[in-house]
């Protein structure tokens, strides 16, 4: 198989995130209402909330495939794995930096001990050490077998970071205010949850774009230099 | 039956030998013992602490000075079998491993938890807090138990790295810290007198940490050393 | 009457979107030394 060769719908996915994230800024930044007390400030919500979404997500899918990988010894699905692992650290970088932005002129603080932003910090943490693990080895399978063990073990901070808000005080909004917790919730309008509603939608493509990108980028490595890979 | 027996007494083995170990050579104990102390003098100049120092600093600094002695005697464990391939010896005994997986942690709460026992008075008498209490000293054992439990799991995650020396605290303090925080505030909450049904959602938090880490030793630790 | 917080924004969207665009430039850069990489005849 040529792995040069891009597939049709890995080049229909490029094009639609190419064309849908300029247009999920353009929607968020001109055609949402400006927050009545925060500001436009408020509008970056919108990404804070789709990269922390996909962020959460692409964990998890590092652990389900990190579990494939185990049941199968297949390689294709450590290369998934840690390819989810990858962009799921840059939308948590993303998420954290956009709500330190956010914060900023809300909070007027940078970063407060808050239990959400606190458990987010763990999470990106203890993904960060799993590149340091990785390096740390030697052959392409003990790589993807404790890899995979760690990815397992380390998805149970996700969980932890969700329901940080449910399980402890805290000052960090509510947007799923289903079972209620101690945060304030904020409401939003039609218009507001539309914009949220559509960020998600593109965040999720663009997802899934990028690790499609990351796992040829890891399988074209592979028959590079299968032996030291 | 038979069957749940042969792996306790696998179990009681490989944790019998590491006390042998420790017995004869006595050299995790002390080490971690004196490095702790070592964190709790440091502590009280690097923070300028008063005596009369407040719980939540002394919970804090228990912790601290726990957790990180303790990775001396994971780190410690982990590599004493790694000598003169002693693992593999180990791995050939026909039992499964994780009955390994249990032992080994088993004899890294023993020796993590007496020296946070012993480090209870030495932190009362340095600080003037009266850390000598009942329900202290089982948040003490729980949160040592999920700490000691995940640190043998990942201990043999790292040894099989080349940077198999330093990797174990970056690999465990990050996966650890919600139980440190939860035993943390466990511990504050005791020493400014709240009881334990009070703080009851911190020791169920280390409760369900500690199981998990189990569980995943039970399930993973044969995969992490199967060659 | 909302804060004026226009400035930071602008300083958010810079950063989300600079983000993934520097973490697409990394995976287009490295794909393509692994390409040239393939490409090389074997010594």
């Amino acid at each position: 198989m040529n792995v040069l060769k891009k597939p049709i719908l890995l080049v229909i996915l490029d094009i639609l995130t190419l064309v849908l994230v300029p247009a999920a800024v353009v929607l968020v930044v001109f055609f949402t209402p400006v927050e009545a007390v925060m500001g436009p400030v408020q509008k970056v919500f919108y990404f804070h909330v789709s990269a922390a979404w996909a962020g959460m997500l692409c964990f998890i899918i590092g652990a389900v495939t990190g579990g494939a990988y185990l049941l199968t010894r297949r390689l294709h699905w450590d290369w998934l794995s840690t390819s989810s692992i990858e962009v799921g650290l840059v939308f948590a970088l993303i998420a954290i930096l956009s709500g330190m932005i956010w914060a900023r002129p809300i909070w007027n603080t940078w970063w407060v001990w808050d239990p959400r932003l606190t458990t987010t910090a763990i999470m990106t943490l203890v993904y960060l050490a799993y590149f340091i693990l990785r390096s740390g080895l030697n052959t392409q399978e003990t790589r993807a077998r404790l890899g995979a063990v760690y990815a397992i073990v380390a998805v149970l901070t996700v969980p932890l970071t969700f329901f940080s808000i449910r399980l402890f005080r805290t000052i960090h909004p509510v947007v799923i205010a289903t079972g209620g917790g101690d945060g304030p919730a904020f409401n939003m309008s039609p218009r507001m949850l539309t914009a949220l509603f559509a960020s998600l939608f593109v965040f999720t493509l663009m997802l899934i774009d990028l690790v499609w990108h990351r796992y040829r980028l890891a399988q074209l490595q592979y028959e590079t230099s299968p032996e030291v890979n | 039956m038979t069957g749940v027996l042969a792996y306790l007494a696998a179990v009681w083995q490989v944790f019998r030998k590491d006390i042998q170990v420790e017995w004869r050579g006595r050299q995790g104990i002390p080490v971690m013992l004196v490095f702790a102390l070592m964190i709790v003098f440091l502590f009280n100049f690097a923070l300028q602490l008063s005596p009369d120092l407040q719980a939540g600093l002394a919970a804090g600094l228990l912790w601290v000075s726990l957790a990180f002695a303790s990775t001396l005697g994971l780190n410690r464990s982990i590599s004493l079998e790694r000598e003169n391939n002693a693992l593999d010896g180990l791995l050939l005994a026909p039992v499964d491993r994780s009955a390994v997986f249990f032992g080994k942690a088993l004899g890294n709460f023993c020796f993590t938890s007496l020296v946070g026992l012993l480090l209870l008075p030495i932190v009362s008498l340095f600080y003037q807090q009266n850390l000598l209490r009942l329900p202290l000293a089982a948040v003490l054992l729980l949160g040592v138990a999920a700490y000691t439990s995940l640190g043998t799991l990942l201990s043999a995650l790292s040894i099989q790295a080349r940077t198999r020396d330093i990797l174990l605290p970056v690999l465990l303090f990050p996966l650890a810290l919600p139980i440190l925080i939860a035993a943390v505030e466990a511990t504050r909450g005791l020493l400014s007198g709240q009881t334990l049904a009070e703080l009851s959602s911190w020791v169920y938090l280390i409760l369900a940490g500690a199981l998990l880490f189990n569980a995943a030793g039970l399930l993973f630790f044969e995969i992490i050393l199967e060659e | 009457m909302p804060a004026n917080t226009l400035n930071e924004m602008i300083l958010g969207f810079a950063v989300i979107l600079g983000t993934l665009i520097a973490y697409t430039l990394s995976l287009i850069i490295r794909t393509k030394a692994t390409k040239k990489k393939k490409n090389e005849p074997r010594q």
